[in-house]
């Protein structure tokens, strides 16, 4: 296979509700991905979208519909999807692409708006229950995250103020990103006394729903060559999808999340990821899954990244930095479009190009990886320089 | 799980079934470019983004030009005259009910890519004819694709 590498990112704001719609979300990270790299459209030789499920925009088959807006018209252009983990698996797929030796160039977009849903767009996700064994008790995925958070807490002894540092820490990190929707100074306190979701998951330990986009663009060494002499590196990917009976699993560890990773770190040749992986962009839509998704990428032990937290290892001035970005607490979180974000600040740190985010170490390899379905799915990417 | 299809229930009676059904309710945006054409429908008029590098305008609206992949900030005013491309005649309604019989065209505008499907009316109606944009009042208009009431042969 190829060594593919990334030459270009973009992203929009991450709000709460925008003007614009999907279609013109695609198109502002897609430009600015391309601009990034100095590419044009004509340049880019396949298109990959990645977008949740259709009934957040409400749009029918929606990967069509927002194909224009990613620069997909005429071209070979495809949507993938795995739930909450399509963020991730888009670049994933924009990297077979190119390693394959099928096309030259990919431009990969992940998309979504969620604010057309009313009430709220986590009404979506009660029809994806079973329809005569869960949808009956009115279940939500706010249920089963609690459930997996409780299991979490009870295995390994971890308190919610230990959990509420991963959130109080997010949210400051996102201070420093030009595109956040909550960014804030907070406490472990106000953490604890945030109104309750459903416990113990409390209001700041969710991310919110947004709308956005986010873009990267991939290509051949030999194209990237042509463009720049400073390239980033796709140096290993994996995916793994657990049945959906998440009944079935214990909860309190990922396993879906380590095959995934270990899938990744084989083609990579990392055989200790903890001194291999400067820094890591993992999946925190809760607070608790950072912790949670630290394990299971085998960036702390079982139960040890609530210790790595308290000591701030994590920090972005600490010796393994975890989201500097901001992450889907502090970032925003428009489910594809948040996991591809994880992609891009992979990309901008690796550059020395992510401002005020910059963490503090040298970076040479940094990880990216989201999660979803019904708690099923994991992704991950590490890139290079 | 091999059974032959006559071994199995072939009457819904006789199997247990759960109602169900995803009600989903949505408020949509426009969009940037989409506000602007809504605007201008209110005002009466066929606003038309133009792209300030290769000069294409489009049907639908959109922010940014499908040919040179840049964004569009321009916009143009269309005569409200445009050609009949293509008609059909429905007689049933979205939901597959019998309806009135109703026209529909696909209008084209001279020098714009693309074009609007609408309602069109008039004797004699045929690809080729030329149709022209009747406003509602503008009291009544909304800002919606309905502030043009049809399209009318001239």
């Amino acid at each position: 296979m190829r060594r593919v590498a990334v030459i270009g990112a973009g992203m929009t704001k991450f709000r709460r509700r925008m003007l614009e719609t999907g279609r013109e979300l695609s198109f502002e990270a897609s430009r600015m991905a391309l601009d990034s790299a100095g590419m044009e459209i004509k340049d880019v030789e396949s298109v990959v979208m990645g977008t949740a499920p259709d009934a957040f925009d409400g749009i029918h088959m929606k990967g069509d519909y927002l194909m224009d807006g990613a620069g997909g018209t005429d071209k070979p252009y495809s949507r993938v999807y795995v739930g909450g983990g399509t963020g991730v698996f888009a670049p994933v797929a924009g990297w077979w692409h190119v390693a394959s030796g099928l096309f030259d160039s990919c431009l990969v977009v992940g998309e979504e708006k969620m604010s057309p849903l009313r009430p709220h767009p986590q009404y979506a996700f009660w029809s994806i229950f079973d329809h005569t064994l869960e949808r009956p008790l009115g279940v939500t995925l706010l249920w089963i995250f609690s459930l997996e958070m409780r299991r979490y807490m009870h295995v390994h002894g971890v308190t919610e103020e230990d959990i509420a540092l991963v959130s109080v820490k997010n949210k400051g990190n996102a201070m420093d990103h030009p595109c956040a929707q909550l960014p804030a100074r907070i406490t472990v306190d106000d953490v604890m006394k945030s109104e309750p979701i459903c416990l113990p998951v409390k209001r700041l330990d969710v991310s919110p729903t947004s709308d956005g986009a986010a873009a990267v663009m991939l290509v051949s060494e030999e194209v990237a060559r042509k463009y720049t002499d400073d390239p980033v590196w796709v140096d290993g990917v994996g995916w793994n999808v657990d049945t959906q009976y998440w009944t079935n699993r214990d909860l309190y560890y990922p396993r879906y999340v380590e095959k995934a990773a270990r899938m990744a770190y084989k083609m990579a040749k990392i055989d200790n990821p903890r001194k291999q992986i400067d820094f890591a962009e993992v999946y925190d839509p809760f607070d608790y899954k950072e912790l949670h998704h630290l394990e299971g990428v085998l960036l702390a032990d079982k139960g040890e990244a609530p210790k790595l937290t308290r000591e701030g290892v994590t920090q972005r001035d600490g010796d393994l930095p975890v989201n500097p970005s901001g992450g889907l607490l502090g970032v925003g979180n428009p489910i594809a479009a948040a996991g591809t974000m994880k992609v891009c600040e992979l990309f901008w740190q690796l550059r020395g190009e992510a401002g005020k985010r910059q963490v503090k170490k040298e970076v040479n390899r940094g990880l990216a990886q989201a999660w979803g379905d019904l708690l099923q799915v994991g992704t991950v990417i590490t890139m290079r320089r | 799980m091999s059974m032959p299809m006559k071994e199995r229930i072939t009457s819904v009676d006789r199997q247990r079934t759960w109602e169900g059904e995803i009600p989903f309710h949505y408020e949509y945006t426009a969009g940037v470019s989409g506000e602007r054409f809504l605007r201008g429908l209110q005002r009466g008029k066929i606003l038309v983004p133009k792209c300030g590098n290769c000069g294409r305008s489009y049907l639908p609206p959109r922010a940014y030009c499908t040919n040179c992949f840049l964004e569009i900030t321009s916009y143009v005013e269309l005569k409200p005259t445009g050609r009949v491309s293509a008609l059909a005649e429905s007689h049933v309604d979205f939901q597959g009910r019998r309806s009135k019989p109703r026209t529909f065209a696909f209008v084209t505008f001279a020098g714009v890519t693309g074009g609007l499907v609408h309602f069109a009316e008039g004797k004699g109606l045929r690809i080729g004819s030329s149709v022209r944009a009747k406003f509602k009042p503008a009291a009544k208009r909304k800002g919606t694709l309905l502030d043009i009431e049809t399209f009318v042969k001239t």
